[in-house]
């Protein structure tokens, strides 16, 4: 757990821009999807805003509990002392749990040292490609140390001192565009003493896409920015955020954004510009941008300030982007847990960026998110991916994955705080239901890892498996425990959490907490197991004494069969219709059989119709589509409804995209090619007049 | 995969004559609404009027006692109505069933039930309501079956020649259309009746939302007198 990966966690893909054109075209069409996406009222049992403030207090009151990840550390609660703890909230002047004193980052022990503070100066040498770096670090130790190791983006020069000028021995090597350099110190660092020395560097950029295709850097001619291309130093043994101050030299005309909160600039001597950022909160994400910004400004919970800094060109559109994040931020506050910094800044950078960034209390986006209006077509990927970003602030800032296997701690968390924004904002499921798709018939058998597989970077699908996938599987766990005590564990989750690491583990154990529910076997089957449900679902009607019951067999021909939560959707013919969920608990076998009492006899029963579950489903009376036990005209007309749909399109690299508007049922599929046409109408037709067998 | 009992007959090998002349012959009833309405109303069976709607021997004002049809007629918007008449010369009983007043049809089922102690299906087309082809973008598909003597699962829905996400379903607007026709032989003699099975009977609309309408029924009546089984 101590690897320290390149930071790739709080990216958002190329993907998602690739994602946008469907998106587009999607909204862009007046007519709404046919009748089994147009939502229905979330759990209805449990409206999900109820009683979550009442919870909320309560929670607030029980945070003292804090799972120990059992590596014999001290209890992190009453740990040593931070210098800074016991001062109060300087806005409010009130003891706060979640206020930035808090922060201790002691959920992987107490290292043998620290980077405590990084006052850092950089000067983007555009012409050169070439970026200058002087920082003095503050270190501390909490044992006696005799060497630091630490990491930096390739420079190709190097120089390490005291404060005052006087050499240190050094050793540094290059490894896969990073650079790791050994201070070896004359004598050992006295614990709790701080200790500073000065690092002054030059970096060639190399602003090629790195990972998932976010750009490290750019210095074209509108925007230049440095994110990915790290400029200041992270351990490399150990994880070690730091608070900071950094000071950004721009040219006159020229204004430089980055996360923090902005406090001012000055004018140097050759007249440039540097501007000041002042980062309290300890975090080793950071990125700085310059450009003809315009900042425009909205208002957070507790009168935090909001900037949304655009160029110039963009400045009249801002206002949407301010209005849809304050909207947000106030959402996930309510949903969650309060934000938690002084403050946002918002950034506008090139179009090839890609996707967003989202450092703390900073989150950069690609230029035409900020074009978006709410009567665009635009306009529902723009709030995707802007309220994925700010999720961020919760899940990756306040609360950070403690390894790679728990990478799904910031982006499933970020992309399902987003599809739980967008479903009521946009009164939409489509982008879960996207990412359900993107998983279910994008990821070869062979790329496909476990949502917590330790390393799920290395699979080519990453993106389809932890964004897409691990949103889907937060998604289903409100079948298990209604939303609102899914939203209840976040809470409990974030505040114990709060600047700390966590593991995927350490949520359960949270839900444990708040629900009583022991969700070992889900964590295990969705986070620990690749794959996804396949199933033959077959119904027939059973009549006896005029007791009616819709009886379902869930057939997994699986080795190791599925446990979920089935929402069953029964349609009577006079219009009415019911939901219920419904436990398919294999306990090993591969069949499940529940029978469903029903006052009358219904029109069709119908499956999970809005995607609440991670599955693939085929029929198991083949053509029995409206699970009637008889394959007749109503399956004919089921399909007709379904006919579409998607289709497979070829992209110019040769390989085949699953291409649908959303409203897609492989259930239908009955010639199972991944797309409905007269093929599996003909299918049908060779199905029809069978009769269900006995179940 | 075991599959349950499959009805081995299939839609052509029923087809034992052309029925192109049913549709020729029943067409002189796909008049005007209210005539239908009218001379249904109107008209009984026993009066032995020459109106095929409503059933009556054709083969003129014979002594013979014959089989009568009797249907029903819509009174109502949108409706399902089944017509016929006994063919003297075919020894048939001939339906077609016929829908109207639909607006944004996208396709309608049901179970067809008769008395098969009576009645014997002896063959079954699927008509097309409105004449399309893959040149106008869409065409209909039905489908007519046995499920168990006496049921007969039938249904047409409209599709669009392509498969498209973005080709959305699409319904259309019938005035009056038939949807299915059948020829029984008597196999015994009395009344039954010839209908639709209530908790099968479904329209739906492009949108999914299903389409209320009348479902009517139709009476066939064999006399005591009448001869099973004589030659056409
Ligand atoms: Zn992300
Ligand atoms: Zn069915």
């Amino acid at each position: 757990m101590n690897q320290h990966l390149p930071t790739l966690l709080l990216m958002c893909a190329a993907v998602t821009a690739q994602w946008l054109d469907a998106t587009a075209v999607c909204a862009a069409s007046p007519r709404k999807l046919f009748a089994d996406t147009v939502p229905l009222p979330t759990d209805p049992d449990t409206p999900w805003h109820a009683k979550i403030q009442a919870q909320r207090a309560e929670a607030s009151h029980q945070h003292a509990h804090r799972h120990d990840p059992g590596s014999g550390v001290a209890d992190p609660v009453s740990g040593v002392a931070d210098p800074v703890s016991g001062v109060a909230d300087p806005v409010s002047g009130v003891a706060d749990p979640l206020a930035w004193y808090s922060a201790n980052f002691a959920g992987l022990g107490k290292p043998k040292w620290e980077i405590i503070h990084q006052d850092i100066t950089v000067d983007l040498k555009v012409a050169a490609s070439e970026l200058k770096t002087e920082i003095d670090v503050k270190i501390r130790a909490h044992q006696p140390v005799d060497s630091l190791s630490l990491l930096t983006t390739g420079v190709s020069a190097l120089k390490v001192t005291q404060l005052d000028g006087s050499p240190l021995k050094v050793t540094a090597t290059n490894l896969s565009g990073y650079t790791q350099f050994t201070i070896d110190l004359a004598k050992p660092l006295t614990p709790e003493v701080d200790w500073v020395f000065h690092l002054s560097s030059t970096a060639k950029l190399a602003c090629n896409p790195q990972g998932i295709g976010l750009y490290p850097c750019g210095l074209g001619p509108t925007y230049q920015w440095v994110t990915f291309h790290r400029y200041y130093l992270t351990a490399s043994a150990v994880h070690s955020p730091f608070t900071s101050t950094l000071h950004v030299i721009a040219d006159a005309n020229k204004v430089a954004v980055a996360p923090g909160e902005p406090v001012g600039n000055e004018k140097l001597a050759d007249g440039r510009k540097v501007w000041h950022f002042n980062q309290i909160e300890r975090t080793d994400n950071a990125g700085f941008a310059i450009a003809d910004y315009v900042a425009a400004l909205g208002k957070l919970p507790g009168d935090k300030p909001l900037r949304v800094y655009t160029t110039a060109k963009y400045a009249s559109y801002a206002k949407n982007i301010v209005g849809l994040a304050e909207k947000v931020i106030a959402s996930f506050s309510k949903d969650f847990v309060p934000f938690a910094w002084p403050g946002l800044s918002i950034m506008q950078l090139e179009n090839n960026f890609g996707g967003g960034y989202a450092p703390l209390s900073g989150i950069f986006m690609y230029r035409d998110v900020f074009g978006a209006t709410p009567d665009t077509g635009y306009w529902s990927a723009a709030v995707e991916l802007t309220a994925h970003e700010i999720g961020h602030q919760w899940w990756g800032n306040l609360v950070e994955p403690a390894t790679s296997g728990d990478v799904a701690l910031s982006e499933s968390l970020a992309e399902f705080s987003s599809c739980l924004y967008t479903e009521t904002a946009l009164d939409s499921r489509a982008q879960i239901i996207r990412d359900h798709l993107s998983y279910l018939y994008q990821v070869p058998a062979s790329e496909d890892m476990a949502v917590g597989a330790q390393g799920v970077y290395s699979s080519p699908s990453y993106v389809e498996i932890v964004y897409h996938k691990g949103a889907a599987v937060f998604d289903m766990l409100r079948n298990e425990l209604g939303t609102d005590q899914l939203l209840a564990t976040l809470k409990q989750y974030a505040t114990t959490y709060n600047r700390d690491y966590a593991t995927l583990d350490d949520l359960r154990y949270e839900a444990l907490q708040v629900t009583g529910k022991d969700l070992n076997w889900y964590w295990d089957q969705w986070f620990e197991k690749k794959g996804h449900i396949k199933a033959d679902v077959a119904g027939r009607l059973v009549d006896k004494d005029g007791v009616i019951t819709v009886r379902l067999r869930v057939n997994q021909q699986v080795g190791k069969p599925f446990r979920f939560t089935l929402p069953v959707t029964i349609d009577f013919a006079d219009g009415k219709s019911k939901t219920e969920l419904v436990e398919i608990n294999p306990k090993g076998d591969t069949a499940v059989i529940v029978d469903i009492a029903v006052q009358a006899v219904p029109i069709r029963v119908r499956l999970d119709i809005q995607r609440r579950v991670l599955r693939k489903f085929a029929t198991g009376t083949p053509g029995d589509f409206n699970l009637s036990g008889f394959v007749d005209g109503a399956d004919l007309v089921e399909m007709a409804l379904r006919y579409g749909r998607a289709m497979r399109i070829k992209g110019k690299n040769g390989q085949e995209y699953f291409f649908t508007d959303l409203s897609w049922n492989e259930l239908y599929d009955l010639n199972p090619d991944n797309r409905i046409d007269m093929d599996d109408v003909g299918a049908l037709e060779q199905w029809v007049g069978t009769v269900a067998e006995e179940f | 995969m075991t599959l349950p009992n499959l009805v081995n007959v299939s839609t052509a090998a029923r087809l034992s004559r052309p029925l192109a002349w049913v549709l020729t012959s029943l067409m002189a009833v796909s008049c005007a609404d209210e005539v239908a309405v009218t001379s249904a109303v109107a008209v009984d069976a026993k009066t032995g009027s020459t109106d095929i709607a409503v059933g009556a021997a054709v083969d003129g004002a014979s002594a013979t006692a014959m089989p009568t049809f009797v249907g029903q007629a819509h009174s109502a918007e949108p409706y399902v109505e089944i017509a016929g008449l006994w063919n003297a010369e075919a020894q048939r009983v001939q339906v077609v069933v016929w829908i109207g007043g639909f607006t944004d049809l996208l396709g309608i089922a049901a179970h067809l039930t008769y008395d098969a102690d009576k009645l014997e299906l002896v063959a079954q087309q699927m008509l097309d309501p409105t004449q399309e082809s893959a040149s106008t973008g869409f065409l209909w598909r039905g489908l007519v079956k046995d499920l168990a003597p006496g049921r007969l699962v039938t249904g047409i829905a409209r599709f669009r020649a392509i498969s498209h996400p973005y080709a959305y379903p699409d319904g259309t607007d019938l005035a009056r259309a038939q949807w299915l026709s059948l020829e029984f032989v008597v196999k015994s003699t009395g009344k039954s009746t010839i209908g639709f099975d209530v908790p099968t009977r479904l329209a739906r609309k492009a949108t999914g939302e299903p389409i209320a309408a009348q479902w009517l029924t139709a009476e066939v009546d064999v006399p005591a007198t009448f001869v099973i089984g004589g030659a056409p």
